[in-house]
Formats: structure tokens, sequence, C-alpha cells
């Protein structure tokens, strides 16, 4: 089922990121199973001596993906903001998956910042992913300032743990119907990948779920089939939770109906 | 002669001629000095994002802060 987000027509709701990989073939081969039309990529100070920035950079256009630079290790507007620029610069997108951190130890995005580079941003003509909170409020400014899409977390970077707080991501697929949602970060498992899907949400985000199971490219292919299996459960509409037991089988013309076993006669 | 630093690192770069004025040095002769043979990099002076096509007229100055970047993986 194709889908158009930031511009751009996708087959695939996974975008995978690039890091991490025990090799660029393994990486190649994961992102090739996992069916993503999106990759994650980064910037970091490029020595004269050095080339990997470029090696790394043929590898990823041979790919053909659509290029999603981000701002990982920000931690102000203003650095955001120019690593932004400087990635539009490089990979010719106006794409960026913003990140602003306010936290070290959880990698926590900072929301002010956040919102102050989403809205310049936006300003200068990007196409704004912007990584946050799932908090409510944060949320609906971010759409204030212009922002289409939504990448709430689901855990901190890196945890594995999936959706810690599925009531705040329902609440807000509930409270911005209009607004394209993806969780990224802190998914572990397909299963989780498959939960942030059955709630609404537009796709996933993910890196380390894949890059560090040890058979990468089947672990790429097992969230590329829970994905998709989320978005149809989302799509076909899931029946209501009840509290006490009820049967699937037909009561009427049950065998034995009524009739008195062994034990209740004297 | 001026002192910048080069993600971080400080380094010394001669000035004169291309600017015509000799206290002077671009960011294209800079970029060469350092010898970045790639096209697949962004710069920024003092933490404003500098196109390509302004280096030969971004004069550097004593204390600059010069950075570099190029692709990397991420998430």
């Amino acid at each position: 089922m194709r889908w158009n987000i930031g511009g751009k027509t996708l087959s695939s709701r996974l975008f995978i990121g690039s890091a991490l990989y025990p090799s660029p073939e393994i990486m190649c081969n994961a992102i090739k199973a996992s069916g993503s039309e999106v990759v994650t990529v980064s910037l970091r100070r490029q020595n004269p001596s050095e080339n990997a920035g470029g090696q790394f950079w043929d590898i990823i256009k041979n790919t053909g993906l659509h290029i999603l630079p981000n701002t990982a290790g920000c931690h102000s507007a203003k650095e955001a903001i120019t690593t932004a620029q400087m990635g539009r610069e490089i990979f010719a997108t106006n794409w960026v998956k913003l990140e602003v951190i306010g936290d070290d130890y959880n990698l926590q995005p900072d929301p002010f910042g956040l919102l102050e580079a989403a809205k310049e941003l936006i300003d200068q003509g990007f196409e704004v992913f912007p990584y946050c909170t799932d908090d409510l409020v944060l949320c609906q400014k971010l759409v204030d300032v212009g922002c289409t899409i939504l990448m709430p977390w689901g855990a901190p970077i890196g945890t594995g743990q999936g959706l810690l707080n599925p009531f705040a991501l329902k609440t807000l697929r509930a409270r911005l119907p209009g607004i394209q949602l993806l969780v990224d970060a802190g998914l572990g498992l397909p299963s989780h990948a498959c939960q942030a899907m059955e709630l609404g949400f537009d796709g996933v985000l993910l890196n380390s779920a894949i890059a560090l199971a040890h058979k990468p490219a089947a672990m790429a292919g097992a969230f590329a089939s829970a994905v998709d299996a989320g978005y149809w459960a989302y799509q076909s509409g899931t029946m209501p939770q009840r509290q006490a037991a009820s049967p699937s089988s037909p009561i009427v013309g049950q065998p034995f109906w009524h009739q008195a076993d062994g034990r209740d006669q004297p | 002669m001026i002192l910048v630093f080069l993600n971080g690192q400080p380094k010394r770069l001669s000035t004169g001629n291309a600017t015509g004025n000799a206290n002077e040095i671009s960011l294209t002769q800079a970029i060469a000095v350092w010898e970045y043979t790639e096209k697949n990099f962004a710069v920024a002076v003092n933490k404003q994002f500098v196109p390509h096509s302004n280096y030969h007229k971004t004069v550097l100055n004593e204390g600059n802060h010069i950075e570099v970047i190029a692709p990397i993986q991420g998430g």
C-alpha cells in the first residue's frame, strides 16, 4: 500500500538507521531485507587525512534510498539548525530528522530547543521530522509551528524497551489525527513495532534492534513483517476487549447440552 | 599568520594573496591548504553554515572555529 510522507511516495513504513552494524556489507543486507525506502545518516567532523565519510556515502548512495539526515548530538537549537543546513547541502535533501538532546543520560529531547529549531527550519523550507517525547502539549506546539510529521520516542534511544507509555502514544494518535506519527527509538522487538502500528502510527524508525541482532538481515525481515501486520491490524479495526469469556463456538446445538452427567446422579 | 581552530584543533594559516589583503585568507584557500580533496563535506565557521558557493568570499580571522563535517552512519 503506497503512502506519502514529506513529499515522497513510499511503500514501506519502516525507516531504518545505518549505524552500529558489524560491517558495511551486513548493513546493506539488512537494509535490503527490511524493504525500507528511507535510511537515516549523520554528520561528523572530517579530518583531511580521512575519507571514511566518502566511502560510507558511496555505499549509502548505491542503495538508492531516500536519505534522512539527523542532527544527532546537538544540544542546542543553534547547533541543530546549522547541522541541518550542512546536511541539506551534502545530501541534497530538505528532509531532516531533528534531534536536540536535553539530557545525555536518557538522550531525552529538549522540548524547548526542539521547538525553536523546528520553527526556524520550517521557515527555511525544511521538511522536519522531529524526534520528540510523547508529551501531547509539546507535540501540539510542534504542529502549531508547522510540523506535519512527529516522531515521538517509544523509549530512550538504544534501550530496546519498546513502548513505555502506550497511553501517551494512543493519546497523540487520537488528538492529532491529521499528523503523520512515527515511533522513533527504543524499539527492541518486532512486536514493539507491530504494537506501534496497531495504535495507528504511520510508521516506525529504528536502528539498534536490527543492527545489534545476531542476524541483522533476518531481524530486518522480521521487523518488516511486524510493521505490515500492525498496519493491517489497525486498518482492519480491532475487536473490543471484554472482561469475561465469550465462547466463539455456537451454544445452540451443542452436544450433551443440559444433559446430566453421572456426577449429578445419586 | 593567524591561528584558527579546525574541528577543535589549533591550526596556523599563512595569510595574504588571494583576497588582496596581506592579513586575510579565504575559506577556499584554507580548505585547499588543509587538503580536503573530497567534495562531500560541509563547513561552518563560528557555528554559522557556509555554503560551498560562499567559500571564496568568506574571510577567516584570528580565532575562528571552522567545522568540516562529512557523512557518517546514523540512526
